[in-house]
């Protein structure tokens, strides 16, 4: 008797273990990470919140003629961006004029975009809502939608205990969902835990050690990026015209720069840099290993970048390939919601 | 008991005022979208005017101490002061904080078309309309003006007279640029143009 009251009591905190961990938000600060820019406390986090994001970031109906969803450019596969072609396709078939960013640890990011224009996680999601290329809404008649669907007033009333639907629930919640994308769980992140079983091959060791020589300064651990601009060589798309951050500022001194981004998971978010020009790692590299020859064109962190040869390009790719984070790209928690409605 | 009732009486009015916001072109009231005829026997009409100001002495950054006055909102027009004056000291737009901040509250709410979603920020005046000024074939002009970045800022100082209960804001400055032989008569970001034409446009409302 006295065995089946322990199984039972031991069921039910096994039960109750797993509806808390369900219902916790995603979120978390990896172990030694920086504090994040993101104000948590402006914006609390709650799970309801969460999946109403999730939801909504998967719903094409938030776009003017419900084909495009926040989902449509970031591919939970590839690191929540696109793939395959260079420039973000959008509402009607119009094409974009940059790639799309990953979106990854934006909990640690304080501008948005490649240009930096947007100094908020959870004013970012306007953007491509109203944007004409990409989803060509207003955000009254996406509000006009939200509150004339009985599902979605529900699940805001669940969530934020309101029965009318405002622009910060909507945004909000969106932020709820994309600041809980974090990706920490890579061969890289398990090697530096020291966690058994795994340690870097040669040729990713040496990688990792050209790395640190050459492309730390900017692509800086853990989170592989210092948030900055920078002005990397890539010559002008004159149909483009695109002058990066020169477009926020107004300044001179910032035409061309570019946000760093992020390198983890790059092994599946080609193509890169902000147009897309690169179809392979490979050529981002051939790329890199020339930028001594032309000084005065890119910022001076660069400038110092030796020509590379082709087993140095192999061993950088090998170490950027760890970068890779299977539990992140495959997280069933950030995946479409199914059975929905 | 007498006493407390004065005091109280003298209490509200002492804390409680409201003014009226007026918008005039060449000493003439605008109405939305009604034509007005200037001096120079040309017409204007507006289409939109919509204004952000706060209170110098409101040091909080919450929504509540914004005001968009909106030319076609007549409840917008008028402004609680907190206490009686014959002048009044406002900030015309928005302080960094705010512009940056990740808040979208009331006024703030970028629904109200003052929000620039491509370089974060709010529009602090935006002047949209028509004028036979404008030469091209709609007539049309659109100034969104805002930015709050340095050395660009579009947030200004201005001390404004209340007479009997009102303030105006002339846009005889918007009326000067398009009689310039090359207007700029449609300007949708910040920068250097918009820091002028908001300056010009505080400039003539200095009293």
């Amino acid at each position: 008797m006295k065995k089946l009251i322990y199984l039972i009591l031991s069921l039910f905190v096994l039960s109750s273990f797993i509806f808390l961990l369900e219902n916790e938000h995603p979120f978390y600060v990896p172990q030694g990470w920086p504090k994040p820019f993101y104000d948590f406390k402006e914006s609390p986090l709650s799970r309801e919140k969460f999946e109403l994001g999730r939801t909504l970031f998967y719903d094409p109906d938030l776009s003017r003629d419900s084909t495009i969803s926040c989902a449509s450019c970031h591919l939970q596969f590839t690191g929540f961006t696109h793939v395959d072609h260079p420039l973000s396709h959008g509402i009607d078939d119009q094409i974009g004029a940059r790639n799309s960013p990953v979106l990854i640890n934006l909990a640690w990011s304080n501008a948005f975009h490649w240009d930096g224009g947007v100094g908020s996680l959870n004013k970012q999601a306007i953007n491509p809502i109203t944007h004409p290329k990409e989803m060509d809404n207003t955000i009254p008649e996406v509000l006009r939608r939200l509150n004339g669907s009985s599902y979605y007033k529900k699940r805001f009333y669940d969530a934020f205990g309101d029965s009318v639907i405002r622009t910060y629930h909507l945004i909000k919640a969106l932020g709820n969902f994309t600041v809980s994308l974090v990706s920490s769980n890579s061969k890289y992140d398990q090697v530096m835990r020291g966690e058994k079983g795994f340690q870097f091959s040669d040729q990713e060791q040496k990688g990792l050690n050209l790395f640190r020589q050459q492309c730390a300064s900017c692509h800086q651990e853990p989170l592989f990026t210092t948030n900055h601009f920078k002005r990397n060589g890539l010559s002008l798309d004159s149909s483009l015209n695109d002058l990066g951050r020169m477009q926020i500022t107004n300044r001179k001194s910032d035409s061309l720069l570019f946000k760093i981004p992020t390198l983890r998971n790059i092994e599946f978010s080609f193509p890169y840099m902000h147009d897309g020009r690169f179809k392979t790692l490979r050529q981002v590299m051939d790329h890199y290993g020339e930028l001594h020859r032309k000084p005065k064109q890119v910022s001076k962190e660069l400038r110092k970048i030796p020509a590379l040869s082709s087993e140095e390009k192999k061993d950088l790719i090998a170490f950027l390939k760890t970068l890779s984070d299977k539990e992140f790209l495959y997280n069933r928690d950030f995946m479409f919601p199914k059975g929905e409605r | 008991m007498r006493t407390i009732l004065l005091l109280f009486l003298l209490h509200s009015f002492s804390i409680w005022t409201q003014i009226q916001v007026h918008f005039t072109v060449e000493n003439q009231l605008i109405f939305p979208e009604t034509k007005i005829i200037l001096n120079d026997g040309n017409w204007i009409e507006f289409e939109t005017v919509k204004l952000y100001l706060q209170f110098p002495k409101s040091k909080s950054v919450s929504a509540d101490s914004v005001f968009l006055i909106d030319l076609a909102d007549s409840n917008s027009l008028i402004l609680p002061l907190p206490y009686s004056i014959d002048h009044v000291d406002l900030l015309i737009g928005l302080d960094s904080l705010l512009n940056t901040s990740a808040r979208v509250d009331g006024n703030l709410d970028p629904a109200l078309g003052m929000y620039w979603a491509w370089n974060s920020g709010y529009i602090h005046l935006k002047v949209t309309g028509k004028s036979s000024l404008v030469t091209n074939e709609k007539h049309q002009f659109d100034w969104h003006l805002g930015g709050y970045r340095k050395p660009y800022p579009t947030q200004f100082s201005l001390t404004k007279k209340v007479k009997n209960g009102k303030i105006d804001f002339n846009l005889d400055s918007f009326i000067q640029e398009l009689r310039q032989s090359a207007p700029t008569i449609k300007l949708m970001s910040p920068g250097k143009k918009a820091h002028q034409l908001m300056s010009d446009f505080i400039q003539s409302n200095r009293q």
